[in-house]
């Protein structure tokens, strides 16, 4: 079972995404910020990180980047959750090494969707 | 002693007596050139039959009697490096290499340096710089090879396919019934084709998952991998993308869906989603079944239509007709010559020096002159002596003479004439490479090779056809991405056709592509000061387009390192209309542009009307001729100092043949306001002029003999030839002839205006 990282400080974003993705079978582990999600990947393979990118402590895009620092996730598909306003936000997630991106507000089978883009 | 290692470093042939020599090293240049030409011609075939094992042969067979003979005769330089040549088709025939793009170019580049080589061992100086061609050759390609080999081995591919057998004929029935019903008539195919930027990898992108997705999305019929980009062993980085996969779909998703896909491709990365057209797949399949006979190694887009007739998307019918379209329509992707023409099959052949058969024709032209002289004879006989039985006995005589004269002729000159395959040659490797240094998709067909013509104009044609294809696919043929939106096939076509026409031949070089534009084409003319802002408003699109043939006029949006700046359109037209010949081009924009050569089946005898100038005979092609009038006083008047007469429709300069010609010590009488004009209109490069002339004598065949250069250096008599009565008139060259006259024009314009 393919194991995901969704990070957000939002507790009904967390919800919402780690609803849709058990639902399609996926197992979630959540974390409320950047730096919240780092010790959560120390203790878990994480296949895939959907990460929110405004967060107190370590925002997503210093969380990206810290991720692709670490060897064992050099590959790993990493999604930012953007709003449609932030395409500054988009292109220094990519720099970053971010995957993809998902625009905020998504329903659910549109969010699936993208996900197994990268990781089906 | 290894002996195959120890090749001769000194001459082999120093013991033999330089004529032999000279002889032996002659005719090992003259057999490389063929087995060169034969060698290219087969690579250029593999490039699209890589499978085609007797064409591989044969290109092996072409390099090892290339290197074989060279070594033989003391050619050290094309020997050695033609031994890696043949090295590299052999691990290529054993399969120990793939014949992949970069080593294909690999050794179309390694032809242009044997060519390079044989001519520097031949003066016996330094030969070009080989390494950098060798590494591409001789790079290590197992991964490749394994690679490969592990996709297409059987076991992979078994699983979709059913038996064919009776047993199973029942169910297979069912089973076409039954996909049709599931891909429905409103399944859409749709050929995808991508390759991940390089640091796709590291930024969590994954083929495998696009892949997946893209089977949430539609039917997958069949992915293929294609291997061409990855490097070998030692040089592949593991973090790298080199991949590119290729896949067919049927899916009712649109396409937006299907791209949608490739969203997060980052910059540097290749995707290409083509819908197909029911009629199009058709069509590709037909050309495919054709080869479905040959068991194929790699797979690849070439397999659609077997894919598809596999997959039971196409009915038999449409296949049938597809078939009959592809045979009126002529093959199609058919950038490579079939192998029938490669290998050619012209009977048995004797090899004979050009210089004996041009000695020859020469000797013919001596005795059409006699002939024409002896016919000059039989009619002063009849005319001034009254001697009607030797008038009689004569005419019988001559009447043979001049039958076998002429056939002799039609003869001998026939002995000069070679297919204008020769001249097509070079073109599939010209198009190949401007199409892939552009990235351009081009199929070159070429048809009517077998149409002969004189070796002087069939060499004379190379150049001007080579740059002729070159334009054709630098600014004709669009991108693919632009075909696709503009509604066309993504491959582009462009044709070569050859066909007897008349007296002549005609070689018709068409595309598809995007056409001229005329209204661009007089605002470039405009902007560069070729013509007026007026002049250019007068011009019809027809007389517009005319004008890509104007010296210094170039309308690429940008200049490509391809086709130039500009130069060549120009000289394109000089160099036919130096020949005899006749350039005319039409187009229409989003369709296409054709441009038409007409030549003169050969160069020594042609058709010529003959005129007098200042006491002196001159003969002037008829096709450069527009029209010949006698010009009343009251139809021609002076333009700044200037005689001018509206002939044709168009207001043509006049100019005295003999000032033209600078012929001071016999110049014709000068123009006076009483007198009427004889006037001969003149085209040449580009421009018209009219010539006044003393008097005009019927048009008749004439035989060109060379004259000597110093009479020739302005370049408007090119030859000489002698009349019936005994007379020797001048032959003109019509370009160079009309750039006299009006240089003379302007001159005299000068003087007028300093006065």
């Amino acid at each position: 079972m393919r194991t995901v990282l969704a990070v957000d400080d939002s507790i009904s974003m967390r919800q919402l995404v780690g609803f849709a993705l058990k639902k399609a079978g996926y197992n979630v582990v959540e974390a409320v910020d950047g730096r919240d999600a780092l010790v959560k990947l120390r203790g878990a393979k994480v296949d895939l990180v959907v990460t929110d990118l405004n967060m107190p402590n370590l925002d997503g895009i210093g969380l990206i980047k810290e991720i692709r620092a670490q060897p064992a996730y050099k590959f790993t598909p990493i999604l930012m959750l953007t709003t449609e306003s932030s395409s500054d936000k988009k292109t220094a997630g990519q720099a970053a090494g971010a995957t993809g991106w998902i625009v905020k507000p998504f329903d659910p089978d549109q969010f699936l969707k993208v996900v197994k883009r990268v990781c089906p | 002693v290894n002996p195959a290692q120890s090749a001769p470093r000194t001459d082999p042939l120093a013991g033999l007596p330089p004529a032999i020599r000279k002889q032996l090293r002659e005719g090992f240049v003259e057999e490389a050139a063929t087995l060169i030409e034969e060698l290219e011609a087969a690579l250029l075939i593999l490039e699209h039959q890589p499978d085609d094992e007797e064409t591989m042969n044969a290109a092996f067979r072409a390099a090892h009697t290339i290197k074989g003979s060279a070594a033989g005769i003391g050619f050290l330089g094309v020997a050695d490096f033609t031994h890696h040549l043949e090295d590299t088709l052999d691990a290529i025939r054993r399969k120990e290499q793939s014949l992949a793009t970069d080593t294909l170019s690999a050794m179309l580049e390694g032809v242009d340096l044997i060519r390079a080589l044989l001519e520097a061992d031949q003066r016996g100086t330094e030969g070009p710089d080989t390494s950098g061609c060798l590494a591409r050759l001789l790079r290590d390609d197992s991964l490749r090879v394994a690679l490969s080999a592990a996709l297409t081995s059987p076991s992979l591919v078994s699983v979709e396919r059913m038996p064919d057998t009776a047993a199973f004929a029942g169910l297979r029935t069912i089973h076409v019934d039954t996909l049709r019903d599931e891909v429905g008539a409103d399944a859409q195919v749709y050929a995808i084709s991508f390759r991940l930027s390089a640091d796709a990898f590291q930024r969590g992108l994954d083929p495998v998952s696009l892949l997946s997705s893209l089977s949430d999305e539609a039917r997958v019929i069949r992915t293929v991998a294609d291997l061409d980009r990855l490097p070998s062993l030692d040089d592949l980085d593991p973090l790298v993308s080199y991949l590119r996969f290729s896949l067919i779909v049927a899916t009712q998703a649109s396409e937006a869906d299907l791209r949608a896909v490739f969203d997060f491709c980052p910059e540097g990365s290749e995707v290409e989603v083509t819908h197909y057209e029911r009629s199009h797949l058709a069509l590709v399949a037909a050309h495919k079944a054709d080869h479905a006979s040959k068991p194929e190694r790699r797979e690849g887009w070439r397999q659609l239509g077997e894919i598809l007739i596999e997959e039971h998307l196409l009915a038999p019918e449409e296949l049938e007709f597809a078939l009959e379209q592809q045979h009126t329509r002529g093959p199609m992707a058919a950038i490579a010559p079939s192998r029938q023409e490669a290998v050619g099959d012209e009977g048995r052949t004797v090899r004979v020096k050009q210089a004996k058969l041009d000695q020859l024709i020469n000797l013919i032209g001596e005795l059409v002159t006699a002939r024409n002289a002896l016919l000059h004879l039989q009619r002063v006989v009849e005319t001034e002596y009254d001697v009607p039985e030797l008038f009689k006995r004569m005419k019988d005589t001559s009447a043979v003479i001049n039958r076998s004269v002429s056939q002799l002729q039609t003869d001998v000159l026939s002995l000069r004439m070679v297919p204008v395959r020769t001249s097509f040659q070079r073109l599939p490797r010209v198009v190949r490479d401007v199409a892939s240094k552009q990235g351009k998709l081009v199929d070159l067909q070429m048809l009517g090779e077998d149409t002969e013509l004189d070796k002087t104009v069939a060499d004379g044609l190379v150049d001007p056809l080579v740059h002729i294809l070159r334009n054709s696919v630098d600014h004709g043929v669009e991108s693919a991405e632009a075909r696709r939106q503009a509604g066309k096939p993504e491959t582009g076509s462009v044709r070569v056709e050859a066909r007897r026409e008349g007296n002549g031949v005609l070689i018709e070089v068409s595309d598809d592509g995007q056409g001229i534009d005329p209204t661009r084409i007089r605002r470039a003319a405009i902007s560069k000061g070729l013509i007026t802002e007026d002049a250019g408003a007068r011009l019809s699109d027809t007389e517009s387009l005319d004008l890509i043939f104007a010296a210094g006029l170039s309308t690429a949006a940008e200049i490509t390192d391809v086709s130039g700046r500009g130069v060549g359109m120009d000289v394109v037209k000089s160099n036919i209309v130096r020949m005899g010949g006749v350039v005319s081009v039409s187009s229409e924009i989003g369709k296409g542009t054709t441009i038409r050569l007409q030549l003169p089946l050969t160069l020594s005898v042609f058709r010529a009307m003959l005129v007098n100038a200042g006491g002196e005979a001159f003969a002037l092609p008829l096709e450069a001729i527009r029209e010949t009038a006698s010009v009343s006083p009251t139809e021609w008047h002076t333009m700044r100092g200037r005689p001018v007469a509206r002939l044709g429709g168009e207001l043509v300069g006049l100019v005295p043949l003999t000032d033209a010609l600078g012929m001071r010590w016999n110049a014709s009488a000068p123009i006076e306001a009483s007198k009427d004009l004889l006037v001969i209109v003149v085209d040449g490069g580009g421009e018209r002029v009219g010539l006044v002339v003393d008097a005009l004598e019927q048009p008749q065949e004439i035989m060109v003999k060379p004259v000597e250069a110093y009479l020739s250096a302005s370049g408007a008599i090119s030859g000489a030839s002698v009349m019936g009565d005994g007379r020797v008139a001048l032959v003109l060259e019509p370009v160079a002839t009309v750039a006299l006259a009006l240089a003379y024009t302007q001159s005299m314009a000068a003087i007028g205006e300093a006065a």
